[in-house]
């Protein structure tokens, strides 16, 4: 049921990588039970989900990507540019009920941007999203000239509060996305295309699959979600500036792949990004708790994903890379 | 199918050698041609001192330009600034991002004859004629380090958001903070200083992860403009607001929601837009071949302060903004 | 393994493209085309370049290496502690050199003998090396750099940056080792098809190795002559390279996925980045709009040399 191409043999790999993350969340659970107890408490809990909620919102998107076998560095722009969008046309005055679809479109186009550059053009996923992060980046600052918004309309500041014991909307938000991307992926022909496309385009071709479907299905599911995600983002904030989520993307990248997601494509699930995500986010609490200087934090952030992608090694297959999205027919 | 792809880059290459004839040439403007480069582009205080400096250059009969590194990078501003040194600019004047880092292209800008000034934060003395600072570095810091302890009533935990660990202006400004804290306020306990790097989420994040931390954490510092609104918002969102002591640099701008709903009592800073005129006047004089005086009065700005032997001019006192008096600032 | 790639018109291309710019920047701005602006236009193209260099050939292994830039950042903070402690400049040189070199046979570690997806291991060894180099540094900045180190900075033969020279010479080198040496075949070869050249027997561990080691000695020199520019030394001096070399290797039109490279096109693209941005600076540009200006000078570039060689499936 969550599995690619269908072999058995690759199931039982697939869930031993997700076991592995659970034992891996089990051991940091009950080294902070010991170490810093704190971490247990209601107010940190509440926090930890809170600042989860948006990078499980992206990570999303992502997972599609890189299911698909492609790659996107450029979702840090265009939560930036839709995050300033959205707040300046709600502190003009338009309703939320124009704003929001309205930012959801832009992020969609966005990564349909991104779908044709690499779908219709050819060009290579990292390099295309290269591209686009750095002309979504340089217009959308040459647009603000620097100016950053210090408030944000009344109904967003809402979407931000806290409520229900600490949580805000975009835990509420989280969850939906991910059932709603679980279904989408294992229960409908796209996902299973998505998959089988990642895995292997030839074969994908050969079996009557467009490379087209899966690559702007991708690519802009993932525009739409950053779209999303940006929305809880500004609303934590409560501001936003042209310079935001600086490098994000490559925070959501090592969620999803420690999450088992198979850079090559192909292979992932939810609920791996899930833990992924749950991982990241813990390590950052965990770290901050326990009063770890700044740079021991990177190190141990580092030391965590290199420790992931070696416990989810993939035996090595005739495969292409990453790297190269082929759109063969 | 060669030959078509042949002959398309051939009259492609034609038409490139053809094409610029005609377009005009960029004025020149080297005899009056003001270069003002800030840390980075893209932010408000920036813009601020920058909108200051153009209308004083406009007025004086300068040319103003205004450029820098998109990121508080001190290598990107470098490549700015040698990429610069080949217009020959009248006068340059950079607001540096680390000042060991700038001061040998700075050095070379001076050794091709072209006056250097540094303001907002200054690279080594020798590389530049002379620093046109805001605020004395040591009056600033305490300052700031006063308005906490007063809030605080002289004790208790406090953290320090800063910018960008490597800011040397930056830096200076802790090092003074902590200085009066350690001789007026021995009861106070600074438990950390972590960097927000001029971003406000990453400011937000880390002033909620100090609160986790420190559970009996009771005030503030903002040491750069992005952190006292991030710090704000955390504790508001975390139902903490009026309890815990916030101080620090920030504009009025930024910090006018916070000091009207009580969050903050008061912040601090000065008025870019003041340094970007005082800047452009000194530039001006410099071209005049004008020497600075102590206690002169710069039109716009004020009276001086001028120290000739380490060539440095201090436009004023720290400037408080409050719930009285924040809305008449509009930076 | 040829110095110069068949069917691969898009360094011809960028080439173009680049001279078309310096025809029009030169007739717009009268600073364009003087000795000074080149002069110190040549100081950091060197450096960038020994970066891509090094990407070149990790990327023509089938690779990528998303932690050059922190790599960079750790030499130079080891050349800021040599300094510190009043080394000799040949000890500062060295350590700096042997900082990158241990960071690459990191990579080259988990890479080449664990077999381990390299954007994944360059992701991490980012991050982890970042935070290496700000352990090393306290988030400080050094100073106080001996002359003899900062020499590398201000020597110039005939008004040619050392720097310049000095890259054109490891170019020289790269080219020669690509061309004519075993391993450098096999670099190729295993960027072609890694299971193909398992099967020819050839050393895919120890050659991949090799590659990421030279990378981070590349890595190192870079940190020496930032180092020896900037005359400090920060933990993120080498923020910006890593794209920068990503973005010029493609640019001369390497094949992301491996198995193609070209000195000659490498060092097109290092130049056409570095020429393009000085001169938008001198043609009053606003620096965000350079920023978006460079991004679709890539995606141009990349785009018409696809359309060019008419790109063909499952091309290798």
């Amino acid at each position: 049921m969550k599995s690619s191409s269908g072999s058995a043999w690759l199931r039982a790999n697939f869930r031993r990588h997700e076991t592995k993350l659970a034992s891996l969340l089990l051991l940091l659970g009950i080294a902070l039970a010991v170490a810093a107890p704190r971490f247990f408490s209601s107010a940190s809990l509440a926090l930890l989900v809170r600042s989860m909620g948006v990078l499980l919102i992206v990570a999303a998107g992502m997972l599609n990507v890189i299911l698909a076998g492609g790659i996107d560095v450029s979702a840090g722009a265009i939560l930036a540019v839709v995050s300033v969008l959205m707040v300046r046309l709600g502190n003009h005055g338009l309703p939320a009920s124009v704003v929001l679809p309205l930012a959801l479109l832009t992020g969609a186009g966005l990564g349909a941007v991104n779908a044709v550059l690499i779908s219709e053009f050819r060009i290579p996923p990292i390099i295309a999203t290269l591209g686009t992060a750095g002309l979504f980046r340089g217009l959308l600052l040459e647009w603000t000239q620097g100016e950053w918004e210090s408030s944000i309309p009344a109904w967003l500041n809402s979407i931000g509060s806290p409520r229900w014991g600490g949580l805000d909307a975009s835990v509420l938000a989280a969850v939906l996305v991910m059932l709603a991307a679980a279904w989408i992926l294992h229960r409908t022909q796209i996902g299973r295309a998505l998959f089988r496309f990642g895995d292997s385009p030839v074969a994908a071709a050969r079996t009557g699959i467009s490379p087209r479907q899966p690559i702007y299905f991708a690519y802009i599911s993932l525009g739409a979600l950053t779209a999303l995600g940006a929305v809880f983002y500004a609303a934590q904030l409560g501001a936003v500036q042209g310079s935001a989520a600086n490098g994000y993307e490559l925070t959501v990248i090592a969620a999803v792949v420690l999450g088992g997601a198979d850079i090559l494509g192909g292979r992932g699930s939810l609920l791996g990004t899930f833990l992924g995500v749950l991982l990241l986010c813990s390590l950052q609490q965990a770290l901050v708790l326990l009063r770890v200087a700044t740079f021991w934090q990177n190190i141990a952030t580092g030391a965590i994903v290199l420790l992931g992608v070696i416990l989810s090694a993939a035996p090595r297959r005739q495969r292409r890379l990453i790297l190269q999205q082929s759109t063969s027919a | 199918m060669r030959r078509r792809r042949r002959t398309r880059l051939a009259s492609f290459t034609l038409a490139a050698l053809v094409l610029p004839a005609g377009c005009s040439r960029l004025p020149r403007n080297s005899k009056t041609l003001f270069v003002m480069v800030p840390k980075l582009v893209g932010i408000p205080y920036f813009n601020s001192a920058r909108d200051g400096a153009l209308e004083e250059a406009g007025r004086l009969g300068l040319h103003f330009f205004y450029t820098g590194p998109t990121a508080a990078d001190a290598s990107l501003q470098v490549d700015v600034i040698a990429g610069l040194l080949a217009r020959h600019p009248a006068i340059l004047a950079v607001s540096c991002d680390d000042a060991n880092a700038l001061a040998p292209v700075l050095r070379r800008a001076r050794r091709y004859g072209i006056p250097v000034l540094t303001w907002d934060a200054d690279a080594q003395p020798d590389a530049r004629d002379w620093f046109v600072s805001q605020v004395e570095d040591e009056t600033l810091g305490r300052h700031v380090m006063d308005v906490l302890a007063d809030q605080l009533g002289g004790r208790g935990q406090y953290a320090i958001i800063t910018g960008s660990l490597t800011a040397s202006n930056l830096n200076a400004w802790l090092y003074w903070m902590k200085k009066e804290q350690e001789e007026k306020y021995p009861e106070m306990e600074l438990v950390a200083v972590v960097p927000g790097n001029d971003d406000q989420q990453q400011s937000f994040v880390q002033a909620q992860s100090l609160l986790q931390a420190y559970p009996s954490l009771r005030g503030f510092i903002g040491n750069s403009s992005a952190a006292p609104p991030a710090i704000a918002r955390a504790i508001e969102q975390a139902g903490l607001s009026g309890q815990i002591a916030i101080a620090g640099l920030s504009t009025p701008n930024l910090m006018r929601h916070y000091i009207e709903n009580k969050t903050v009592k008061m912040i601090t800073l000065w008025d870019p837009g003041k340094l970007g005129r005082l800047t452009a006047a000194v530039g001006a004089m410099m071209l005049r071949q004008e020497t600075p005086r102590d206690g002169m009065d710069v039109p716009g700005v004020g009276q001086i302060r001028v120290f000739p032997e380490t060539h440095k001019i201090v436009m004023g006192s720290p400037l408080d903004f409050t719930r009285e008096n924040i809305g008449q600032y509009r930076f | 393994m040829k110095l110069r790639q068949s069917d691969n018109l898009q360094p011809v291309v960028v080439t173009l493209l680049v001279l078309f710019f310096c025809v029009y920047a030169g007739y717009r701005s009268g600073d364009f085309w003087s000795a000074l602006n080149w002069q110190l236009l040549a100081q950091p193209l060197a450096e960038a370049g020994f970066v891509s260099l090094g990407m070149m050939f990790v990327i023509a292994s089938g690779g990528i290496d998303l932690s050059a830039g922190a790599i960079v950042g750790v030499a130079a903070v080891t050349a800021g502690v040599g300094a510190h402690h009043k080394l000799p400049v040949p000890a500062i040189e060295v350590a700096a050199l042997i900082a990158g070199l241990l960071c690459g046979a990191f990579n080259g570690l988990l890479i080449g003998v664990l077999r381990l997806s390299s954007i994944l291991v360059t992701l991490g060894s980012m991050i982890l090396f970042s935070g290496i180099a700000l352990a090393i540094s306290d988030g400080d900045s050094f100073a106080g750099f001996p002359g003899g180190l900062l020499w590398w900075n201000d020597a110039a033969f005939f008004g040619v940056p050392l720097g310049f020279l000095l890259f054109l010479a490891i170019a020289v080198v790269a080219a020669a080792l690509l061309r004519y040496t075993l391993w450098g075949h096999y670099v190729i070869a295993v960027g072609s098809n890694r299971v193909a050249a398992r099967y020819s027997g050839y050393p895919v561990a120890l050659t991949l190795f090799g590659v990421y080691v030279l990378q981070g000695l590349l890595c190192g020199l870079t940190g020496i002559l930032l180092v020896a520019r900037l005359a400090s030394a920060r933990a993120d001096m080498g923020q910006g390279l890593m794209l920068m070399a990503i973005a010029a290797v493609v640019l001369g039109g390497a094949p992301i996925v491996g198995g193609s490279a070209s000195v000659i096109a490498t060092l097109v693209g290092v130049s056409a980045f570095y020429i393009v941005q000085n001169g938008l600076l001198l043609l009053d540009v606003p620096p965000f709009v350079q920023h978006a200006l460079t991004s679709v000078l890539l995606l141009v570039s990349v785009a018409t040399g696809n359309l060019l060689r008419g790109k063909r499936e499952d091309q290798r």
